[in-house]
């Protein structure tokens, strides 16, 4: 059970996927009850495995609005611990800010997760393996990744709800961004961008395919995201197997239709499941969910035009 | 269990009451010879494999404490390691094994050009092939093809800058940053002027035109430009650090008197050991007095491990401004 090894599908050679929306009015309540519960309705193998989490810690940001809150990291940290996991490391490599641990005292995650030197690893200078990419949406062929994340036996994505500036979104799969070594490519990772953003999601999510994607919404951030957006209080959980699904579902409770986002339309043909009819909804249903996000500047005119896909990430 | 995130600002930083102070240069270079690599390298932390950067800075530091016994055989296994490192075209990959090179071969070079380095041995081949490859190293923005392509199909910049004050980029044929361009022209400002390719000192004129083209209004450096990220971009310390050590020549600049004040002004409060030692590296080098029990204390705080590279910049931060010439002063070889 390892998304890493997970065949690369159509939709109608997938079964359905399922998503849970929870709601979870602040950092305050029983977070690790509550997915706790949620990771049960999912049957996850977890038992004496290696589980890594990989939140989206960007900067030193004092509005909640920019990071996945550490008490979220660590109340699945102590879930999936519940669930009989040998292992749970937290893991992370910041795009944007060279020094890792001037981030992790900054949002205190050592009282969230214990000790770091045992309990994070920071994916920018951990040992790193060159790997084949699985697709070619881009020209890249290949990556070094972190041992941590390619040994894994079950990896978790944990972003933040957000809208971007440059993809539309920042869910799941463009989290995936943080497991690609700044060692190697530096702070910013500029190589990704010269690749072209959507299309180096698709080839980093094709390699290394989340098993399990876990969207801190309770403070989300709508606008000009991932780094100058307003926060957004939404009050929700969102967890789910299939991490295409799961974002999804995120873009609908934002207000925006998956389709129009390159990347995840390019992703619901041979990564996960995008239509809602194939997605089976589990927990708060997603009517009641739903809180329109303001879109960022450079994605304003999706509003208007409901057949325009955004970006193109690759033929579908 | 804590609940809501705590307001940061209003909290003082914490000091681990188990760990002792931690005393440098003593324990700093113990920590050196006793983290590295028995290939003779240093990883980004002790038991990482052995990379070019972590073991570059490390060997500066320690060359800045040469007086200590104990510095010389390890830094001479720390050279070693990068003489064998480089990539046949003068680069340095960022860890061994690799294949292209990237931003770490400044590092390298600057390694190279410091004092010790050449009592030890005999870099010049390797220090010039490697400044060779940096001066060929042009970013992938910039260039006419790429000029004309962005005009043929009504490209809009990126961002406001000047893409004509063209600097370094991270990895080769990619934009150029602040971090990258700085550390080039540490290099070859460190660097016997005998050893420079044709064309370096276009490319330092170009470089430090670049770094002052992107200084920001409000006083010191982001990462890049001050409209990289589609917002006005706030000054970071690290980014503001290595501009002003790239920019010693050019003391009097505006951008510079805005810079040195917006890090003076903010020092005390930098999170982080990693950051907090380049800071101190960057104030010691233009010498501002920054406290060195400061810089001793974040080494002692929490459960973190300590970087090779961070020690290695604590290290040169305490050797006197005006002391010999090392890798960061003017060289006198």
């Amino acid at each position: 059970m390892n998304g890493k090894e997970s065949p690369l599908l159509p939709p109608h050679q997938r079964p359905v996927s399922r998503v849970c929306i929870r709601r979870a009015e602040s950092y305050t309540v029983d977070l690790a009850g509550v997915i706790v519960e949620s990771l049960r309705e999912f049957h996850i193998p977890v038992q004496g495995k290696s589980v890594l989490l990989k939140p989206n810690f960007v900067g030193l940001d004092s509005t909640g609005a920019m990071n996945t809150s550490p008490a979220v990291a660590g109340a699945a940290r102590e879930a999936f611990l519940r669930l009989g996991a040998r292992r749970v490391t937290v893991a992370e490599g910041p795009a944007l800010e060279r020094d890792t641990w001037a981030i992790l005292e900054w949002i205190r995650l050592r009282d969230y997760i214990g000790p770091l030197d045992r309990n994070f690893t920071d994916l920018n200078t951990d040992h790193v393996r060159q790997v084949e990419l699985r697709t070619r949406a881009t020209t890249l062929h290949r990556l070094y990744f972190p041992e941590s994340v390619l040994g894994t036996d079950f990896l978790v994505s944990m972003p933040k709800l957000k809208t971007h500036r440059w993809a539309g979104v920042s869910l799941s799969l463009k989290n995936l961004f943080g497991i690609v070594p700044g060692s190697c490519y530096g702070w910013p990772k500029n190589i990704l961008h010269w690749a072209q953003i959507p299309r180096a999601i698709l080839d980093i999510a094709s390699t290394v395919r989340p098993d399990f994607a876990i969207v801190d919404g309770i403070v989300g951030m709508e606008g000009e995201g991932p780094l100058d957006g307003k926060p957004k209080n939404t009050g929700l959980l969102v967890m789910g197997d299939d991490p295409v699904a799961v974002d999804a579902t995120c873009a609908r409770i934002m207000g925006i239709r998956p389709e129009r986002i390159g990347y995840l339309k390019a992703a619901g043909c041979l990564l996960g499941h995008l239509r809602e009819e194939n997605i089976r909804q589990l927990g708060e249903p997603l009517a009641s969910a739903t809180t329109p996000f303001e879109l960022p500047s450079t994605f304003r005119k999706l509003a208007t035009s409901p057949d325009k896909c955004v970006m193109k990430a690759g033929a579908c | 269990m804590r609940g809501l995130e705590t307001d940061h600002d209003q909290v003082p930083q914490e000091i681990n009451p188990n760990s002792a102070p931690f005393s440098l240069p003593t324990q700093g270079v113990r920590f050196l010879v006793e983290s590295q690599n028995p290939d003779g390298g240093w990883g980004f932390h002790a038991a990482l494999s052995s990379a070019t950067e972590p073991t570059a800075w490390a060997v500066m530091g320690l060359d800045a404490c040469a007086g200590h016994v104990e510095c010389r055989q390890s830094e001479e296994k720390g050279f070693a390691w990068l003489e064998e490192c480089q990539l046949q075209d003068g680069s340095w990959p960022a860890h061994l094994g690799q294949r292209e090179g990237s931003w770490v071969t400044s590092a390298a070079c600057l390694a190279l050009a410091s004092k010790r380095c050449w009592l030890i041995g005999d870099p010049e081949e390797a220090l010039a092939k490697g400044l060779r490859w940096l001066v060929k190293s042009w970013p992938g923005e910039g260039n006419p093809w790429w000029r004309l392509r962005r005009a043929k199909l009504k490209l809009r910049p990126a961002s406001r800058r000047d893409s004509g004050l063209r600097g370094w980029g991270w990895t080769p044929k990619t934009s150029g940053w602040v971090e990258p361009t700085a550390l080039a022209l540490l290099a070859l400002q460190a660097a016997p002027r005998e050893l420079h390719p044709k064309d370096a000192q276009k490319r330092i004129r170009l470089g430090q035109a670049m770094l002052l083209d992107q200084a920001l209004a409000t006083g010191g450096w982001n990462s890049g430009s001050s409209d990289s990220y589609g917002y006005a971009a706030r000054p970071q310390p690290g980014p503001t650090a290595w501009a002003l050590m790239a920019l010693r020549e050019q003391q009097h600049g505006p951008e510079i008197v805005a810079g040195l004040d917006w890090l003076c002004q903010i020092h005390s409060q930098v999170k982080g050991f990693f950051s907090f030692s380049l800071v101190c590296l960057c104030l010691n080098l233009w010498g501002v007095e920054y406290g060195l029990s400061h810089l001793e204390n974040a080494f002692s705080t929490g459960s973190k491990p300590i970087s090779p590279m961070a020690i290695g910049w604590a290290l040169l931060a305490i050797t006197p401004p005006e002391g010999p010439p090392g890798p960061l002063r003017a060289p006198e070889i």
